[in-house]
This record gives structure tokens, C-alpha cells and sequence, in this order.
């Protein structure tokens, strides 16, 4: 049902320490103790057993991650650790936080439970990420000032930004320099922007000029190209998006998986199960059970109705809308939260889908250009930088597991013979 | 059926017919008149595969064929790692959409589809391609719309920076173009009756599920090569093709009859793909040594 991996989007806690005003979680003030997550790692367990699941990856998020105790995390780590071991299976954790609520003393979980590396989140302009008591100017210097910290202690960051108007004003030459040159990372990804969870005036503006959105995008991967791609920059999903055109390598982010329903769920601080975060904290019809409340994961993942309306969609909707698209092994018709909290339906393509092809095209455009410097001055994997995947969830920016090798399987007769 | 099989002892381990190397694609039912010989098992149940695998003898199963689409056929993922599994879609047209029910299969198992080529047969290639399956076409004798088809899917295999897995018999004719060596189209299509038999599901041997139901007038091990003789000696356009040492009269059957013009062209169209690799890689070659120098 899962393939070889399986990954998790776990929610310890669904509290939050700030106020942004187009998060798309319902915020409640739950979160896990740890016979509750020994719980839920058993079954999960149980679960990789039975499907036969050898590697899973969590991919810890809220809420705010920083609200917990960081003594929680040692914890955390040594139970779910010992618990996987005895079973034979192979865990590895990754980390999604605000920064707000950063400080030293989470240095070392970070180095020894998530590979020292945490993703976060900041716009540029940032309009909409604030403070309970406080500004968005206010958020962004608290956020800088934590995130350089972190560099500094050796931690290496990614961040996720989400375009808005004034991203659209500003431009991609500005965006691309607050994050490089300003705040000082070196990998970032860009998300398009969906109004999910309870509607406010905000997320009622979130939907952005697609013709504009896509030509932003244009403009940030020349921008990246020019300035980014020999130093080793990451823009997501752009230099992916790229590397996949060179040599098929490109690891992509769950929008553009063949079916998200093959590559994880989340679990949520109350114990219920959905598709991604996005689901499980805003959609009630879409949960697909409660883990505390069941005896199989397996056969609560099997058996859900709201899990098999996943299952269905690219059946409903590829036919339609997408087998004639040149990008269709890219896309496979894009993310069912975008798709339905702007339609009402999860049964139709992404209404990102005018942008997706301005990206496709230009990532295309400049995978030749690429080809054609190797072509005269060889093969080096010049400009990439190395992410190992198998599934990506879009609200997190760190790399992790392998990705299947596929043998190509050229006529086993033909081999027969040459034997 | 042949001779009995000579069973091979190694270390405790039976392995397979060393005498009869011939494969044979059997019904998954007949899996125990079969022990001791290299075969391929279809089965429209998946279960009933896994029931094959385990009744079989180490190696002898080359592939297993899973004949429907079936919305789970979790049960196949978790046996007999890189065992290659060939999913058949008998209706490609309308049964392609079901192929996103088998994307996790690829982690545990080389997949390949194969496809009929009847009217709507591209689209179920593409998508199949697109989640990183392997193809095999089932050609018979296409039409010109059909042509029209087969056309579209070589230009998406040949030019589609996405296509990263092989569309057979495209894949293998590309190659030996490209190296200049020919290679027989009755083999990479799996029809070469010195190497594969097909038993139909009442028992009967036969080359291939397309020769299902036709009597066959010769010895089959030699089927081919005396078809194509014959072709030739009649004066068939396949007398003076160009492509007749890849083709060996694969078109020509049942209706030897049948124009190949249109099937020439997708020759043709291989053939200087191959030339284009060839004359682009001896440009980046001198291109290389000139950096180098």
C-alpha cells in the first residue's frame, strides 16, 4: 500500500505560538504525552510489519514544534528508536518550526534526532505571518535573529516562503536576495499560497493572478540560474524541478507525486489521521480515523472512505484534464488541498495548474542549457545540490530517504538468451 | 511438450531445467505441470500469482503476468522482491487510469506494462511511462489510425525528456540502430517460438497469445525463420525491405497481405533518431577534447 517507505507528518502538539493569518490550522490546545506517542509508534509499527515496510521517516511539525518541552524530544527519540530496533525497522525524523520559540537549548536534539537540520517559514514581504502581541515586522526580526543563530551553531536551514501580492510587486530579483544575501540561507522553497481551514478576510485574498504567479516563477529561476545555480543554491521546487529535466534525479515535493495517498498520512495531536497537516487539522469529513481508536492502521488506511476519495482521484481527474499535458509525468494533476480548498472538490486538477506549466516550461528551458555546458565541458553534477528522496511533503523543506531505483527492464527474453 | 526436465542440484537447492531452456507462459493454474521448466505466470488474480511463486522451484519463474487491474494488489508487493512483474491492460483504452493503483510495486519489483495496440492504446502508454513503468507494445498488423498512434508514442519515447524507461519494441530497435547490430523482432516482442511458448488456457502450445486459436502448419521452434523464407521466396515486399533482418516478417502475420509503409516509417524514424544520438555524441566528444586540449 506504501511501497518500501512510508512517511508521517506527526503533530505532537496542535498548539500554536504565534497568529498567522492565512495558517490553514483549526489550532487546539492538545498535544501528545508520551505513552500516547509509544501508542502510536506500536501501531505504526505494526502497520510497516504487516505491509511490509521497511523504512519510515516522520516529519515532526505542529502546532509549534518549539511549544514542547525540548526534554520531551530526548524522550521521544529514545522510544521511538528502541521501539524500531527490536522491530528491525529504520526511523529517521525530520523537524518543521516557526523559530520563534528557538533558542540553544535545542541545539543538541536537532544535531542528534533531526540530522541538524530544521525547515521554517518566512515570506518576503511578510504580510501575513504575526505575532499573538506583536507585528509582522516584529515576527520577522524575532525569526532572522533565531534562524541566524541557528547557522550559526552549525544547523543548516531551509525555509519555506509563500508568495503573496506584495511578493508579486517586489519581484523575484528582491525575493531571491532577502533570502540568499539578507537572512543567509542557502535553500529555499516556494509554495503557492491556499486558502485552507476557517475563512478570514486574508485567506479570502490568498488566491493570486496565475498568469503573474506564473511569471514570477519565470523570473526566480532565471534569477536562481544566473546567481544561484553555480554557487550551489537551492530554490525549490525550481532546481529540482530542473535536475529532474537533466537526468530524471529532481526530487519533487508532494504536490506533484503520483498520488499523495501512496507517500504519507499525518497524525495529529488528538490521534486523528489524515492525508497531509493540511487535512488533519481543518477538514473533519476528510479524517480517516482515529489511531487511538483503532487496532490496525492498516486496516483503517484500507477501509476509509475519505482515504479511498484520494485513491480515486487521479482516475477521475487525469482522463479529463491531464493525459494530454506534455508534463503529466511531473504533475499527475497537482494537490488535492489546493484543488479543494479553492473548488469545493478534490476532483479536479489544481488550479495551479497555469503556473505549474509556465515552471515545467522554463525548468525545461533551462535543463538544455545545462545539457548543452555539459555537452562542451562535461558531466560534473555542477550546481545541484544533492537531495535523496522518497517523499516530500510540501510543507516541509528538509531532505530525506532514498529514492526507489527503478532497473530498467529491457526485454527478459533477449537477456534469456544472451545467458 | 518435450522432453522431461533434468533437474539441477546445487547446494541443497534445486534450480531449473538446464536441458530445456525454452520458457513457457503459463496459466498460473498449470504451475505444477510446469516444475522444473523457466516460466512466465499470468493470472488475472494476484493471489493466485503469489500461490505460483510459492509452489515454484527458485529461478524458474522469469516474470509473472497479472492479466487485470484489480484496484489492490497490495498482496504482490511484499513477495518475491525484484521478481519483474508485467501488468497487462487487455483494454488499454479505458483500463489505464488503473495503473495509479500500482505505482508502489516499483519499490519492490521491476514493472512493465504491457499494452495491446488497439485504438486508444497511446494514452495508456504515456501514462504508463509516466509513473515510471516500463512498456511493451503488443503489435499485430496496425491500421492506418493506429499508425497514427504508434507514431505519436515513438515521438513521445524518442523526445519526451520525461520518458525515462524503455517502450519495447521501440527501446531495442533504437538500440540496435544505434550499435548497428540487428536484433530480431519476434524476440524483443517475447515471440520467438525457440525461445517461448505460450500454453492458452486450455492446454494448447502455441508462440504467443496473438497466434492463439490459429493452427500453425511447422515445427514451431523453427516457425519463424521458415515464415520469413517464405515471404522472401514469394516475392513479399518484405523480399527487398531494408528492415527485414529486425522485422523477419512480423507484420505479414496472420495477413501477408498487410502494406508495410506505414510500419517502414516508424523504422525510418528510429533509424535516424540513432543517427542523431550518434552524430550529437561524436559532436560532444570533439567538444569534450577541445575543452580538454
Amino acid at each position: 500500500m506504501m511501497g518500501n517507505h512510508f512517511s508521517i507528518i506527526l503533530l505532537p502538539t496542535n498548539k500554536c505560538n504565534v497568529n498567522c493569518e492565512y495558517c490553514f490550522e483549526d489550532k487546539t490546545d492538545d498535544r501528545l504525552t508520551l505513552a500516547q506517542l509509544s501508542t502510536i509508534t506500536n501501531k505504526v509499527l505494526d502497520y510497516m510489519d504487516e505491509a511490509n515496510i521497511k523504512a519510515l521517516t516522520i516529519h515532526w511539525q505542529g502546532g509549534e514544534i518549539m511549544t514542547m518541552p525540548v526534554d520531551w524530544f530526548n524522550r521521544a527519540y529514545d522510544l521511538m528508536q528502541n521501539a524500531a530496533a527490536k522491530r528491525g525497522k529504520f526511523i529517521e525524523h525530520g523537524l518543521q518550526s516557526n523559530m520563534v520559540g528557538y533558542n540553544s537549548r535545542w541545539n543538541g536534539i536537532i544535531k542528534e534526532m533531526f540530522g541538524n537540520t530544521v525547515g521554517t517559514s518566512m515570506d518576503f514581504p511578510n504580510l501575513h505571518r504575526k505575532l499573538f502581541n506583536g507585528s509582522a515586522s516584529d515576527y520577522t526580526r524575532i525569526w532572522k535573529y533565531n534562524v541566524q543563530a541557528a547557522m550559526a551553531a552549525g544547523i543548516g536551514m531551509g525555509v519555506i516562503a509563500v508568495p503573496n501580492l506584495a511578493t508579486l510587486a517586489t519581484g523575484a530579483e528582491k525575493f531571491y536576495s532577502y533570502f540568499v544575501d539578507d537572512v543567509g540561507v542557502n535553500s529555499f522553497q516556494v509554495n503557492t499560497p491556499f486558502p485552507g481551514g476557517e475563512q478570514n478576510d486574508t485567506k479570502r485574498s490568498l488566491g493570486l493572478d496565475v498568469d503573474e504567479l506564473g511569471q514570477f516563477f519565470v523570473d526566480l529561476t532565471d534569477v536562481w540560474w544566473e546567481r544561484g545555480y553555480h554557487e550551489s543554491v537551492s530554490v525549490g521546487p525550481i532546481d529540482q524541478l530542473v535536475q529532474t529535466f537533466v537526468d530524471g534525479s529532481g526530487c519533487l515535493p508532494c504536490i506533484w507525486q503520483s498520488n499523495c495517498a501512496d507517500e504519507f498520512i499525518s497524525i495529529d495531536a488528538r490521534g486523528f489521521v489524515a492525508q497531509c497537516d493540511c487535512w488533519v487539522t481543518s477538514y473533519p469529513d476528510y479524517f480517516f480515523g482515529n489511531i487511538f481508536e483503532t487496532d490496525s492502521l492498516g486496516r483503517m488506511l484500507r477501509e476509509s472512505p475519505a482515504r479511498r476519495k484520494f485513491m480515486e482521484r487521479p482516475a477521475s481527474i487525469i482522463p479529463r484534464d491531464c493525459i494530454e499535458c506534455d508534463y503529466l509525468s511531473l504533475c499527475h494533476g497537482g494537490c488535492p488541498v489546493r484543488t479543494y480548498t479553492f473548488s469545493g472538490t478534490m476532483f479536479e486538477k489544481d488550479p495551479y495548474c497555469h503556473v505549474y506549466l509556465a515552471m515545467f516550461r522554463k525548468a525545461e528551458e533551462v535543463a538544455a542549457k545545462i545539457s548543452g555546458y555539459r555537452a562542451v565541458h562535461g558531466n560534473a553534477q555542477e550546481g545541484f545540490v544533492g537531495k535523496a528522496c522518497s517523499s516530500r511533503p510540501m510543507s516541509l523543506n528538509v531532505a530525506q530517504g532514498e529514492a526507489p531505483v527503478f532497473p530498467i527492464l529491457s526485454s527478459s527474453l533477449v537477456q534469456i538468451s544472451r545467458n | 511438450m518435450g522432453q522431461s526436465p533434468r533437474l539441477v542440484i546445487t547446494g541443497g537447492k534445486q534450480l531449473v531445467s538446464m536441458s530445456n531452456p525454452l520458457v513457457y507462459n503459463i496459466p498460473a493454474k498449470q504451475i505444477d505441470a510446469f516444475r522444473g521448466r523457466n516460466v512466465i505466470v499470468r493470472s488475472a488474480e494476484p493471489a493466485e500469482l503469489v500461490y505460483s511463486i510459492w509452489r515454484t522451484l527458485p529461478g524458474a519463474i522469469r516474470f509473472i503476468q497479472l492479466l487485470s487491474t484489480p484496484a489492490d494488489s497490495s498482496v504482490l508487493e511484499g513477495v518475491a522482491e525484484a521478481l519483474p512483474v508485467e501488468i497487462l491492460l487487455k483494454n488499454p483504452g479505458v483500463e489505464y487510469v488503473q495503473l495509479y493503483n500500482y505505482t508502489n510495486l516499483i519499490d519492490t519489483h521491476p514493472v512493465r506494462v504491457a499494452i495491446p495496440v488497439v485504438p486508444g492504446f497511446s494514452k495508456a502508454a504515456k501514462l504508463a511511462v509516466s509513473l515510471n513503468f516500463a512498456v511493451k507494445l503488443e503489435l499485430q498488423q496496425p491500421d492506418s489510425s493506429l499508425l497514427e498512434e504508434l507514431a505519436a508514442v515513438l515521438d513521445l519515447y524518442l523526445h519526451r525528456s520525461s520518458v525515462r524507461h524503455p517502450i519495447e519494441p521501440f527501446h531495442s530497435l533504437l538500440v540496435s540502430f544505434y550499435q548497428e547490430e540487428t536484433v530480431s523482432l519476434w524476440e524483443v516482442l517475447e515471440e520467438d517460438p525457440a525461445i517461448v511458448r505460450y500454453i492458452t488456457d486450455d492446454g494448447e502450445e502455441t508462440i504467443s497469445r496473438r497466434f492463439s486459436g490459429h493452427k500453425l502448419d511447422h515445427d514451431l521452434g523453427d516457425l519463424v525463420s521458415r515464415f520469413g523464407e517464405k515471404l522472401v521466396s514469394e516475392g513479399a515486399e518484405c523480399h527487398d525491405c531494408e528492415f527485414f533482418n529486425r522485422c523477419g516478417g512480423y507484420f505479414k502475420w496472420p495477413d501477408k497481405s498487410y502494406k508495410c509503409h506505414g510500419v517502414k516509417k516508424l523504422f525510418r524514424t528510429l533509424q535516424s533518431a540513432a543517427a542523431e544520438i550518434h552524430q550529437d555524441l561524436v559532436t560532444m566528444e570533439l567538444a569534450e577534447a577541445r575543452a580538454q586540449s
